[in-house]
């Protein structure tokens, strides 16, 4: 009986050692699942996590050959503007060069047309010495050499006020031969060496007024502006009188001068050759 | 087609100055006629019917500006461009020879550059 009890205590105890290892393994399997679902979720975190940092490789990945793009670009970009900077810089010596080019040609342009104007002015000087010869060449008849010289006075010079004054015959008295603008009362004869006119036929030396100092006029020469002498083979004819110029000529010019030249020289001759023609023509003609 | 040339008349009393004008218009190729006094230059600008008129003031027989008026008068030559070419180129006479339907004034001595820049316009060639 004894080892009944003793065998049902045995089971007994059995019986509750394997209920308690059965409870003692259903807690540990309990335990277990919850540990394994606290994996599970773990993993997943980790998961995600390991999914954030690939993603956040590739993105640095991407960044890095961004980067390196950028780098490039701007590289280029620098070559690039090393090259404007280059280009640049030509263009503006190009700039200043063709500057300097036109302000060459400018000036260039500026001298052409000043010796454009030049020439001109020498054109016209010589065309008013041409036309004062050809007038003065074109006649013998005294009245028109006397209208010829009045027109290139007029004209050519700039005065409305002249005289044609000849050396009389005894040679002390000048006669007023021809005249435009003047009194004839009170300039129809003048003493051959009084003043200004009687020293240019004295001298021989055109006379332009405002050049000589210290000149001394005589009654009639206050307004004298010009006088030429008229000289044929040194001897003394007479001489031509400027007085007053026009009032929008204000001064002798150089043409006037060179004018002055071609009428003491071709005057004078003219002059004579009326004379001559005078005294002579009929004669000649007939001859 | 050649293009008809423009044709400038000189009236002036003065050989001098009729020679003198027309060596300056030798330069713009121009057809030239002369008329001596203001009553020739208006017979010759009905005639001639020029495009431009250089006109002297003190002439015989009729001066520059009873030219310059007859000239205005008539249909024919009213609109005719006319430079008085004058060594009296004072106030007065400006007046007076705009008054009488001048057009514009060159004193003597004649400057030829100015002249010719004056007729080259009036005439556009």
């Amino acid at each position: 009986m004894k080892r009944g009890r003793d065998q049902a205590d045995y089971v007994q105890k059995v019986r509750g050692d394997s209920q308690r290892l059965t409870q003692s393994l259903l807690d540990e399997n309990e335990r277990l699942r919850a540990r394994l679902a606290g994996l599970r979720t773990e993993n997943a975190a980790l998961a995600e996590k390991a999914r954030s940092i690939d993603a956040l490789v590739a993105a640095n990945e991407t960044l890095r050959a961004g980067e390196a793009t950028l780098r490039a670009e701007r590289l280029r970009f620098e070559e690039a503007v090393v090259q404007l900077r280059e280009e640049l810089a030509a263009a503006g010596r190009r700039y200043a060069a063709l500057e300097q080019r036109l302000t060459e040609a400018e000036e260039e342009s500026h001298r052409f047309s000043q010796d454009y104007l030049h020439v001109e002015q020498q054109n016209q000087n010589l065309a008013n010495l041409y036309v004062a010869s050809y007038r003065l060449n074109g006649t013998v008849d005294r009245g028109e050499l006397m209208l010829a010289l009045q027109e290139i006075v007029s004209n050519l010079i700039g005065s409305e006020e002249m005289g044609v004054f000849e050396v009389s015959e005894n040679g002390r008295t000048l006669s007023l031969a021809g005249s435009l603008g003047l009194d004839p009362e009170r300039y129809g004869e003048l003493a051959a060496d009084r003043g200004l006119i009687g020293e240019v036929l004295r001298s021989g030396q055109t006379y332009v007024g405002g050049i000589e100092t210290g000149e001394v006029r005589s009654e009639g020469e206050e307004n004298l502006t010009a006088c030429i002498p008229l000289f044929v083979e040194e001897r003394p004819l007479g001489v031509i009188a400027i007085f007053r110029l026009l009032s929008h000529k204000p001064q002798i010019e150089d043409i006037d001068r060179e004018l002055f030249e071609l009428l003491a020289a071709q005057a004078s001759v003219a002059l004579y050759c009326t004379r001559l023609h005078a005294l002579h023509g009929a004669e000649v003609l007939r001859a | 087609m050649a293009i008809p040339r423009k044709k400038v008349l000189l009236v002036d009393d003065s050989r001098t100055s009729i020679f003198m004008e027309e060596m300056i218009l030798k330069k713009g190729s121009y057809d030239i006629v002369v008329a001596a006094d203001g009553q020739e230059g208006v017979e010759k600008a009905l005639a001639e019917r020029p495009d431009l008129i250089l006109m002297d003031m003190v002439m015989p027989r009729m001066n520059g500006l009873d030219a310059v008026r007859e000239l205005r008068a008539r249909a024919e030559t009213k609109d005719i461009p006319i430079i008085m070419v004058t060594t009296r180129g004072e106030g007065d006479n400006v007046e007076k020879g705009y008054e009488s339907g001048v057009n514009d004034f060159v004193t003597k001595p004649i400057d030829g550059v100015l002249l010719l820049a004056k007729v080259r316009d009036y005439l556009g060639a």
